[in-house]
């Protein structure tokens, strides 16, 4: 063995080597527990975009500096964000949202989601999304409308967004 | 002889802390434990003979004081319950499910009062009909406990709508 790969794989123990572990060892925790933090879906309000058992990252600067828009897969907190909605934003504060025989309205024009697959046949009366609130929904609209969780959220609510 | 004595005092500093912290918890982990112990109280694994679910089901009394607010739109539950229907819920959810788990995450305790505890967790439902079909619900939830007889008991339990249609 090279003494260079010797080095690598079986370094001497010294302060620096200490310092320098640790240093990385919090840098990991505060990035992957605070920044990036891992995730597992578990569920299947997202399918075909987001499947049951899929892994991925919860981005937490997503929206630090802007909102969230219509179309942006967001992660909503509830008690803590140790388990979270992962859904997608269709409507914004100000906006009337609705679902006719499976497609979504937003201010009366139907809205094109090439990210909806399968048949849907949702009906929904018209409603307004209250100011500080976005309107959003799962692209599984496969599953009949009474088990899937949608509706208006408060901003505040979002967490984040996953990474792909 | 000196280490081996220092070793001692350090693992006996370390027992004694852990005793401490194990016997005497703080009022935040004896609600904790009220939550852990609903957790196991509701999981169920398979199959159960009648007798133990009734045995079970008597449990409620420790859980739930003698009237529970409960308002809980998405279940259609409101109102006040008495242990006895909590009982009997809790039968009848074990008679329609096969496996059953509850689990409650970011579990966050305050006490507006020295014997009233506000809670607010994630509460996640998993489990699988009789006929197969798997469920999975997830809710924020908040309840008020009271501690009467040293034991912390539900004395109002809110079903969070975090998604409003």
């Amino acid at each position: 063995m090279n003494e260079r790969l010797r080095r690598f794989l079986f370094p001497s123990i010294t302060p620096a080597f200490l310092i320098r572990v640790v240093l990385v060892a919090v840098c990991a925790y505060v990035f992957f527990g605070f920044v990036c933090t891992p995730f597992v879906v578990r569920g299947r309000s997202m399918v075909p975009t987001y499947h049951d058992g899929a892994f991925d990252f919860l981005w937490k600067p997503r929206f630090l500096f802007s909102g969230p828009e219509r179309g942006d897969v967001v992660a909503i907190s509830l008690a803590g964000d140790s388990v979270v909605y992962l859904k997608r934003v269709v409507a914004l504060g100000g906006d009337t949202v609705s679902f006719k025989e499976g497609v979504l309205y937003v201010d009366g024009k139907a809205v094109d989601e090439p990210y909806v697959r399968g048949p849907c046949h949702w009906n929904l009366r018209p409603r307004k999304v209250e100011p500080g609130r976005v309107y959003v929904v799962g692209d599984n609209r496969s599953m009949p409308m009474e088990q899937h969780d949608f509706g208006q959220v408060s901003v505040r609510r979002i967490v984040g967004s996953p990474v792909w | 002889m000196v280490t081996w004595k220092r070793l001692g005092a350090f693992l006996a500093v370390i027992l004694a802390a852990w005793a401490i912290y194990y016997f005497f918890p703080s009022r935040t982990r004896q609600v904790k434990r009220r939550f852990k112990a609903i957790s196991e109280w509701v999981d169920k694994t398979g199959p159960e003979g009648n007798l133990a679910m009734a045995r079970e089901a008597s449990e409620a009394a420790d859980f739930f004081a003698p009237q529970c607010t409960w308002d809980a739109q998405s279940y259609d539950l409101n109102g006040s319950f008495t242990p006895r229907d909590a009982a009997r819920y809790y039968f009848a959810g074990r008679e329609r499910f096969s496996s059953l788990s509850l689990k409650f995450y970011d579990v966050g305790v305050g006490f507006p009062e020295k014997y009233k505890a506000d809670v607010t967790a994630t509460a996640r439902i998993t489990g699988t009909t009789r006929e197969g079909e798997k469920v999975s619900e997830t809710h924020e939830v908040q309840c008020s406990l009271r501690k009467t007889d040293g034991t912390w008991r539900l004395t109002h339990v809110t079903v969070v709508q975090v998604l409003q249609r």
